[in-house]
């Protein structure tokens, strides 16, 4: 093999693939028409690309139909994760309608106040855009949600005549939450699980009522909750205690 | 409550949103034979091949937010299904057999010629081009078969085995030349077996 053998070999597999030779007046041409091994290698590529291209549907294989429908399975029950993508409150609008909510409802618990404030907007903000997904398991959620993120959302088992619905990965004050969406008598009811503590865990459950939605907050282990929602105070009480396994 | 209407950040959630549900509805599945077909080839055992096709979809849900329109999903999902099979060879701490180096791109060419013969190859059972391909080293028959079976561009692989074009092209050409060589050792030695089976007896 000469350097006007290695020089020519890219042409030759591209060439392969072609009807047409090179103009004999080109140097690839030139050398080509003059070399033995070349024609020999161009001739053996055609070859062999004209037969792997002829055989090609009779050397692909289906997947086994087994494998087929475990991915479908895996994907059906992943759907609600495509809405997980976050989307981002308006700093401006939550920092004033927290603001207004701390200054309305008191600062005896301002944090949990201020959160709830957020949490409001952002339900009310996410049940306008999340259309109901079907019932949703709250164990897969948790576990696909892990291996997503970095972190483990404790999803509290849902409560009687509620179904989880929905799943969304929404920014607030600290970072990213876990935003689920349960359908309560005909309302739609969010619970809020937050990475970190942002609420004393031995204080009692904040409650709040803020925009027409009532909420509590309360924090277990290192993970904080709230409950939000446009349902009666006493039953958005009882949901957040059953929630909490009360 | 109402979100206040002709606020400015609003259409840019929802097309956000949108954008993310349009890219999720290109249906990977669609190339589900295609990235089987390969990872068959790369394994060279069916349950290994479910294995690696099935870890490459936990891969593309995950990656999903990452792909683009206008990204060809198909070239995009052999990427993912080659890094897993690489990864996941190197995580088991297995002996490479990947044939990337310089030594194997600088193998002499054989060479051979007889008109009789390229009848002979043409005439190639399907079940005897399986067996020359999976005799390939990987390199080599991972870039043919994308090349000459899935038909994806010289670009597109280079894209796909994470190498340059030129190395793609040069693979492609030792690859054919040694599947060719396979195929006629492979004619030689079934001729000289029907040629021992019907040898007459002898006697002395």
């Amino acid at each position: 093999m000469t350097d006007s053998c290695n020089d020519i070999a890219p042409l030759l597999t591209e060439m392969a693939e072609g009807p047409h030779a090179p103009p004999t007046d080109s140097a690839a041409g030139r050398h080509l028409a003059e070399c033995p091994a070349c024609q020999h290698s161009l001739r053996v590529q055609r070859d062999m690309h004209e037969l792997l291209r002829a055989r090609a549907e009779n050397l692909q294989v289906r997947a086994p139909e087994q494998l087929r429908a475990r991915l479908a399975a895996q994907a059906a029950d992943r759907a609600p994760a495509r809405r997980w993508a976050p989307l981002r409150v308006p700093v401006a609008a939550t920092a004033l309608l927290a603001l207004l909510g701390a200054a309305t409802y008191g600062l005896t618990s301002a944090s949990s106040t201020v959160l709830a404030a957020q949490l409001a907007l952002d339900h009310l903000k996410c049940i306008r855009l999340v259309a109901p997904a079907g019932t949703i398991s709250p164990s897969q959620a948790a576990k696909e949600w892990g291996q997503q993120y970095a972190w483990t959302p404790q999803i509290p088992a849902s409560p009687r005549q509620t179904s989880l619905i929905g799943v969304r990965r929404c920014l607030y004050a600290h970072g990213h939450l876990a935003h689920l969406l349960y359908a309560v008598d005909g309302h739609t009811v969010s619970v809020f699980v937050m990475p970190r503590s942002e609420y004393p865990t031995d204080a009692a459950p904040a409650r709040h009522q803020f925009l027409g939605q009532h909420a509590e907050v309360w924090a277990s282990g290192d993970q904080s909750f709230a409950v939000v929602g446009d349902v009666a105070p006493q039953r958005l009480a009882s949901l957040a205690a059953e929630f909490r396994g009360e | 409550m109402a979100l206040p209407p002709g606020s400015r950040w609003l259409p840019r959630v929802i097309r956000g949103v949108q954008d993310r549900d349009d890219a999720a509805a290109s249906d990977p599945l669609v190339y589900l034979n295609s990235l089987y077909g390969l990872a068959l080839k790369l394994t060279r055992n069916p349950a290994a091949a479910e294995d690696l096709v099935q870890d490459t979809y936990l891969k593309v849900a995950r990656f999903s937010p990452k792909f683009r329109e206008g990204t060809n999903l198909k070239a995009w999902l052999f990427t993912i299904l080659h890094n897993t099979f690489r990864n996941d060879r190197r995580g088991a701490s297995r002996q490479p057999v990947d044939v990337d180096s310089d030594v194997v791109e600088s193998l002499p060419l054989v060479t051979g010629e007889d008109d009789p013969e390229r009848r002979l190859i043409r005439s190639t059972l399907d079940a005897d081009l399986q067996r020359a391909l999976e005799a390939l080293p990987e390199a080599y028959r991972e870039a043919v078969w994308l090349r000459d079976v899935e038909e994806c561009s010289y670009q597109e692989i280079a894209q796909i085995l994470g190498i340059a074009a030129g190395t793609v092209m040069s693979r492609i050409s030792r690859g054919r030349k040694q599947l060719h060589d396979h195929l006629v050792a492979a004619r030689q030695r079934t001729e000289s077996d029907s040629a021992g089976a019907s040898r007459p007896f002898t006697s002395s």
